[in-house]
């Protein structure tokens, strides 16, 4: 387990390192933007620059851009994490341990990677909204535990997809509907996650199961069409 | 271990790469495999490894086999390509993360005595990205006989190594051959490997050919 996640985090941060850079700066100029162009109060613009404040009531394109980078950069990088060992790393992993095994230990390391690299994200945001005011530090742990459980559930939710869309090229249909109707979901889901929080937590645990499951029963023949890819 | 090639064909998006190849290689002999870049032993090294499904045929470790299994073959190593590594981290460092996914773990005793035998270990904790490109590969050799496979399978082992070590790496083979170890050698220099290998195998348009020596 410890090679396989010392190996993605080196590769998040080492060969990402500048969507990861360019992720952060992002963050930055959009943070400025809430600020000077939307006069947003400080304590809401954790919230709004990683876009969990999106709502049809109170629909702007600035939220919409931030949600919809929020959440792609994520996906991106856990999909990246997913096919790299297969595409590139074999001898030294799958000669040594089962495909099973791998796959448990990948959703493992991908998980980690996403609470450091969110982590990151979450520190960078407060300890600069927190220059200009006085924000709760325990409402930021609270806003980065359910956007967490969020990604985490869209990671694997887009690795399945992906996986299905290797199978099957039809499935590209299937993936830019799903991401509409992600978004507009999400639009709705934030308010009822704020309600219903255990509910969401259940369901992502739920659908986490139900991927691995999956991956364990397909992971030869995804195997195989990623090395051919 | 008896690795059995029966009648393998591979085609990328119907481009046939191998065509139908039939290949024993038994225990305690060293196979040599010659043919130019794109000739196909890559694939076919990956093909042996479980890495890629072979469009028809099978390959079979002592009486199973791997593709009807969906198994990665059993006591196989390999180095294809070219050798990856952990850039920050020292070159034992590396050894031991991958000793650590084995099961049983390879000890530590094990690690230093493969990176003794391959010059390496004066340099063991210096990090992997200091390290020459022939140190690289022979990191990349000591990643596959640490752990005692029965099946040693080396894709251009001798890139970027310097003479005297080429000399030594050749020994170490030899004497693994010798303990009944499977060993298969890919390269397009045949000089590399002519005195080495007991079998030569030519790679060339998807045909394999036995090569007289």
């Amino acid at each position: 387990m410890k090679y396989v996640l010392l190996d993605d985090i080196k590769y998040i941060f080492g060969k990402n390192k500048k969507i990861i850079l360019s992720y952060f700066v992002v963050l930055v100029l959009l943070l400025l933007g809430y600020m000077f162009l939307s006069y947003t109060d400080p304590k809401e613009m954790p919230t709004k620059v990683f876009g969990l404040d999106l709502s049809f009531n109170k629909f702007n394109w600035l939220e919409m851009l931030s949600y919809m980078l929020s959440l792609s950069i994520y996906i991106i990088l856990s999909i990246k994490l997913f096919i790299k060992d297969m595409a590139s790393n074999s001898e030294n992993i799958f000669l040594r341990i089962s495909k099973k095994k791998w796959v448990s230990y990948k959703l493992l390391s991908i998980i980690c990677c996403t609470i450091l690299y969110m982590l990151i994200c979450y520190f960078l945001i407060f300890v600069l909204v927190y220059t200009v005011k006085n924000i709760l530090l325990i409402n930021i742990i609270s806003l980065y535990l359910k956007n967490l459980i969020y990604i985490l559930t869209f990671e694997v939710l887009f690795i399945h997809i992906y996986c299905i869309a290797l199978k099957q090229k039809w499935t590209l249909f299937l993936i830019v509907l799903l991401l509409i109707v992600a978004g507009v979901i999400y639009l709705n889901i934030y308010s009822i996650i704020n309600i219903k929080y255990s509910v969401f937590c259940f369901v992502s645990v739920l659908l986490y199961i139900f991927i691995y499951r999956f991956l364990l029963v397909n992971i030869a023949s995804i195997f195989e069409l990623i090395k051919e890819k | 271990m008896i690795v059995e090639v029966k009648n393998v064909s591979k085609k990328f998006k119907n481009i046939p790469v191998l065509s139908d190849v039939n290949l024993e290689f038994k225990s305690g002999k060293i196979y040599g495999l010659i043919g130019r870049n794109g000739s196909g032993k890559s694939v076919f090294l990956k093909i042996l490894c479980g890495f890629y499904e072979p469009t028809s045929g099978a390959i079979i470790y002592d009486n199973v086999d791997i593709n009807k299994e969906g198994l990665f073959p059993a006591r196989t190593r390999a180095l294809i390509e070219k050798p990856y590594f952990l850039p920050d981290l020292s070159g034992y460092k590396n050894l031991k993360l991958l000793a650590e996914l084995n099961d049983p773990i390879t000890s530590d005793e094990a690690i230093e005595e493969v990176l003794k035998e391959l010059d390496l270990y004066e340099d063991k904790d210096k990090k992997y990205k200091e390290y020459s490109l022939g140190m690289k590969q022979k990191l990349g050799i000591a990643q596959v006989l640490m752990d005692d496979p029965e099946v040693i399978i080396l894709d251009e082992p001798f890139n970027g190594v310097e003479d005297k070590t080429v000399e030594k790496i050749r020994k170490l083979l030899l004497s693994k051959a010798k303990e009944g170890k499977t060993i298969i050698i890919a390269t397009h220099i045949k000089d590399d490997i002519e005195k080495l290998v007991d079998v030569l195998y030519k790679f060339d348009g998807g045909k394999v050919t036995i090569v007289d020596k």
